[in-house]
């Protein structure tokens, strides 16, 4: 039975690098083709059963335009239809989008989408994301990607010390799951009777934002092979069904982004919209595990709140008891979530990967204990936009 | 699902290339805009204000996003406004409009000026006004004596107490 409005679709290969902080023994196509050639294994199909490519990046971060045309020899794209995306922090996410929209069209039967970003290139994120301004006046004000103003707000609601100890605790959880996972940029190691002394000691950045807060700046390509139901059928053993996607924008400039001229977030409008859509009353009792993009602690415990449509303080309730654990109600971030990996047009499609690989059984030592049946990846980017994903591991919904 | 690169390149050919990108630019401003930046000119903060919602848009822009209709009727706010947010630096990234590193502690407010709506408009603080920044302060703007028409026309805002 068709579940989408036109056909279903399914991911068949999942192929990523390690992430790390730069790689300098390789140039941008080499890095993706190590991506692509992993993805195509892990299908087990060629090259030439690949109808459709999409391909996406940040070009500020590498300052080099129209890479697509001269990464044809590490994405083996030469001959077939394509397509360019670039919707900032969202890309990667977006590019999955893409490459569902185009099967569930009937387009194209088979869909290849990569993500990357090489950060290390062009030295200087914050730079980069300044330039992404209004050139007219906020390019003179901007800090980059850097704010503490979702802190101030936590702080003014929740008190400082729950507040401060809430965003270390999710901090700590999310390196103890990036300690787990082979891939991940960051793994310090660290216990929860160091939040104390992190809170004190790590070096500020921004106002409440510390250094240990903060996303890392890394380099990495991930890529996702999508098919047709009846192609994925044949193909796969194991495909993950991508059943709703939504994208919300906002339209403020960028100094209104913090203070929503709309009464919610973008995070709380997606996820009304397609939990509305999917009927699903209760998210935290229905979702089995949850990949986010907290590009910082403090946007984290915040997001969670909206994420799940939770009122007043039972998100960092459930932050402060455990329940974003591994083993707790909903898993958050079994990755090691942003702070531990962010190549960042990469990042946003690793959200929907490792909740499928999650549904496959294939995460490896970040596998989670209980079966994972539904799933939830989310994208975020400037300026505040969210793209929110459902993935299934039954074609049953 | 994940390979490892198994090529051993000899390291002297593993090569970085050092790149310098200078690049001029020139952006018109459009006429929504430039009414903006005249207002600098003359210390005055022109916002647009939108006919179906009655909301004010602060700088101005000529469409309301979510009524999708124009809107070019102009409202003064300002010049003083209340500090909703705010962002002090303590990290020093690099200016990238010169490429100097700024010193450190400086600071972004978030100001809803007078006379608008919910629309935040953000300029730089004093840095002596820094250690007494919270949410719910008022500020001023302190203007610079040569004004060209753009947003370098104002310094910062100030406190005003
Ligand atoms: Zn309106």
């Amino acid at each position: 039975m068709t579940k989408k409005k036109n056909r279903n679709v399914g991911i068949i290969g999942i192929g990523m690098t390690e992430i790390s902080s730069h790689k300098e023994n390789q140039n941008q196509p080499e890095m993706i083709n190590e991506a692509v050639r992993a993805a195509i294994a892990d299908a087990g199909i060629t090259l030439s059963d690949i109808d459709c490519v999409v391909h996406g990046n940040m070009e500020l971060f590498e300052m080099i335009h129209q890479p697509d045309l001269w990464h044809m020899i590490g994405t083996g794209a030469l001959g077939k239809p394509g397509f360019r995306i670039t919707t900032g922090g969202t890309t990667g996410m977006t590019l999955v989008a893409a490459a569902d929209n185009l099967v569930a069209s009937g387009m194209y039967d088979v869909v290849m989408a990569i993500g990357f970003n090489k950060l290390q290139e062009a030295g200087s994120t914050t730079g980069g994301i300044t330039n992404m301004a209004d050139p007219l006046w906020y390019r003179h004000l901007q800090t980059g990607a850097l704010t503490s103003t979702s802190a101030n707000l936590s702080i003014e609601e929740f008190g400082e010390a729950r507040a401060r100890k809430a965003a270390m605790k999710h901090r700590i959880m999310m390196d103890k799951h990036a300690s787990l996972n082979e891939r991940a940029h960051r793994r310090f190691g660290l216990e929860y009777d160091q939040m104390e002394d992190l809170m004190k000691n790590s070096p500020p950045l921004i106002g409440e934002l510390r250094l240990i807060h903060m996303c890392s700046q890394s380099d990495g390509a991930c890529v996702m092979i999508l098919a047709s139901e009846k192609k994925a059928k044949k193909i796969c053993k194991k495909p993950v069904w991508i059943r709703d996607h939504i994208a919300v924008h906002r339209e403020e400039t960028a100094s209104n982004a913090y203070f929503p001229i709309l009464s919610e977030t973008s995070q709380r409008v997606a996820a009304r919209k397609l939990f509305t859509r999917n009927g699903i009353d209760n998210p935290v009792e229905y979702f089995d595990v949850f990949e986010m993009y907290d590009p910082s602690a403090w946007w984290g415990i915040e997001w969670l709140r909206d994420f799940f449509l939770l009122e007043g303080d039972e998100a960092i309730k459930m932050v402060e008891e455990g329940d974003w654990d591994l083993d707790g109600k909903v898993p958050v971030n079994p990755s090691g979530g942003v702070t531990a990996s962010n190549p960042i047009s990469a990042t946003a499609m690793l959200k929907p990967a490792e909740v499928a690989l999650q549904m496959r059984g294939d995460a490896g030592r970040h596998q989670l204990k209980r079966e994972v049946r539904h799933g939830l990846a989310s994208g975020f980017g400037g300026v505040m936009w969210t793209e929110l994903m459902i993935l299934e591991k039954d074609l049953n919904w | 699902m994940m390979t490892k690169d198994k090529r051993n390149a000899p390291a002297e050919e593993l090569i970085s290339i050092q790149v310098v990108n200078a690049i001029d630019c020139a952006f018109p401003t459009g006429s929504i805009m430039g009414k903006w930046f005249r207002g600098l000119k003359e210390k005055k903060f022109y916002a647009t204000r939108c006919p179906s919602c009655g909301r004010t848009m602060t700088p101005p822009r000529g469409c309301c996003a979510l009524c999708v209709v124009r809107s070019e009727e102009f409202v003064e706010v300002g010049p003083k406004g209340t500090v909703e947010n705010y962002d002090i630096a303590y990290y020093a990234s690099p200016d990238p409009l010169t490429g100097k590193v700024r010193s450190t502690p400086y600071a972004a407010v978030f100001v809803r000026m007078d006379g608008s709506d919910r629309d935040i408009f953000t300029h730089a603080i004093r840095d002596e006004d820094i250690p007494r920044l919270k949410r719910g302060v008022r500020v001023r703007p302190v203007w610079n004596e040569v004004r060209t028409g753009s947003i370098e026309d104002m310094l910062y805002f100030e406190i005003d107490a």
